[in-house]
């Protein structure tokens, strides 16, 4: 006996047409295969529709509340680490693709000599520049010199200090709503 | 969504973790059922519906207000419970062993209220044959009344595939539950030694 479309039918949650439905009829009542499909079907619908809605235990709320301070410290953390991974990453790809550079566009012993001459500059004007402190220092009255000192050096940890902050702020956008 | 939960959006968005704490309050239990239905054990469904909720938390600033708020939190508690199912290769376990398992002591645990009854113990086997996307389509259509567009949005399927794994799912139940009745039928007969029985 074919059972279809009767077995899609009664599967089938569609509503049926008058003409559909009587054709239902006779077969259902002339195979016992469909006819136990469907009533299998009503007790299947019957044990689903009477099923009762699951409660977790009491204090659900509250341990969501007490484990949402570690969850986001953890997350914040983890963050943290990846923003700042990245940047050291992002340093070593640039400083590698300049050795690498270097290393394509000039020979070794260029790059020793380049190398050397590079370093004498540089000691010979921080010499000149150590000569040209020491003599505006010594120009200078000592409490003045003092002052200097100080601002420079507050100045030095402040705008360390708003580089961190900065760099924290950066590293921990994204992570909640605000 | 009602007003009272568009305002606890907006406070949770502007970072008031008791207005998202009010948000867990209120779908705590439709959240959990979700997880306790597909999973299919208490602390299992207690540790995926706190996730779920924590998921919620994270990606509050993606949701689209203009969606169904409960919609949304099913569908991210469904995921969860369909990616667990996938993790840890869920076979079949008789839910039989399970009971033996977790009722050890006397306590009133959830699934012991909820299947206190024959006919809960035989919906929860003949949920554990069917696989993850389909249970998950059959719980949102019966304990949640979800349309088949709304199960498509919800499980990121098209609606003719919710359509097929309904069809699927119901056809698959009511062949489990006809091989139950003949087997409960010839333990019977067996019992009382009669094959007339």
């Amino acid at each position: 006996m074919v059972h279809q479309p009767i077995e899609k039918w009664i599967i089938e949650e569609t509503p049926l047409t008058a003409e559909q439905k009587t054709q239902l009829e006779e077969h259902l009542r002339m195979c016992k295969h469909c006819r136990d499909l469907q009533n299998s079907l009503l007790e299947v619908d019957d044990l689903l529709m009477k099923a009762e809605i699951a409660a977790p235990n009491a204090g659900f709320t509250q341990r969501f509340q007490s484990t949402l301070a570690q969850r986001k410290a953890l997350k914040e953390r983890r963050q943290v680490r990846k923003f700042f991974l990245s940047l050291l990453g992002a340093a070593m790809v640039t400083l590698g693709a300049m050795g690498l550079y270097i290393a394509m566009t000039s020979s070794p012993v260029e790059m020793v000599i380049r190398l050397m001459e590079n370093s004498t500059r540089i000691l010979i004007n921080l010499d000149r520049f150590e000569r040209f402190v020491t003599m505006i220092f010594n120009t200078l009255p000592p409490y003045f010199s003092v002052g200097i000192w100080a601002m420079a050096a507050s100045g030095l940890c402040l705008f360390t200090l708003i580089w961190v902050g900065a760099l924290w702020r950066t590293s921990l956008q994204g992570v909640f709503h605000k | 969504m009602s007003d009272l939960e568009a305002v606890w959006i907006e406070q949770a968005l502007n970072g008031d973790d008791d207005a998202f704490t009010q948000l867990v309050e209120t779908y705590q239990k439709p959240v959990y059922n979700l997880c306790y239905r597909m999973l299919g054990e208490s602390q299992e469904a207690e540790d995926a519906a706190q996730e779920s909720f924590w998921r919620a938390y994270q990606a509050l600033n993606r949701y689209d207000t203009k969606r169904k708020f409960s919609t949304w939190l099913l569908s991210i508690a469904a995921h969860y419970c369909i990616d667990q199912q996938r993790k840890r290769h869920i076979i079949n376990v008789p839910m039989d062993i399970i009971f033996e398992e977790t009722y050890s002591d006397n306590a009133p645990t959830p699934e012991r209220v909820v299947a206190n009854s024959e006919e809960d113990q035989m919906l929860h086997k003949l949920m554990n044959s069917l696989n993850s996307q389909d249970r998950a389509a059959l719980v949102l259509r019966y304990w949640y009344g979800f349309s088949d567009a709304e199960i498509s949005e919800a499980l990121s399927l098209t609606v003719s595939a919710v359509k097929s794994r309904l069809y699927r799912a119901r056809q698959s139940l009511a062949e489990d539950i006809q091989a139950a009745r003949q087997e409960s039928l010839a333990a019977e007969r067996e019992q009382y030694g009669s094959p007339a029985y």
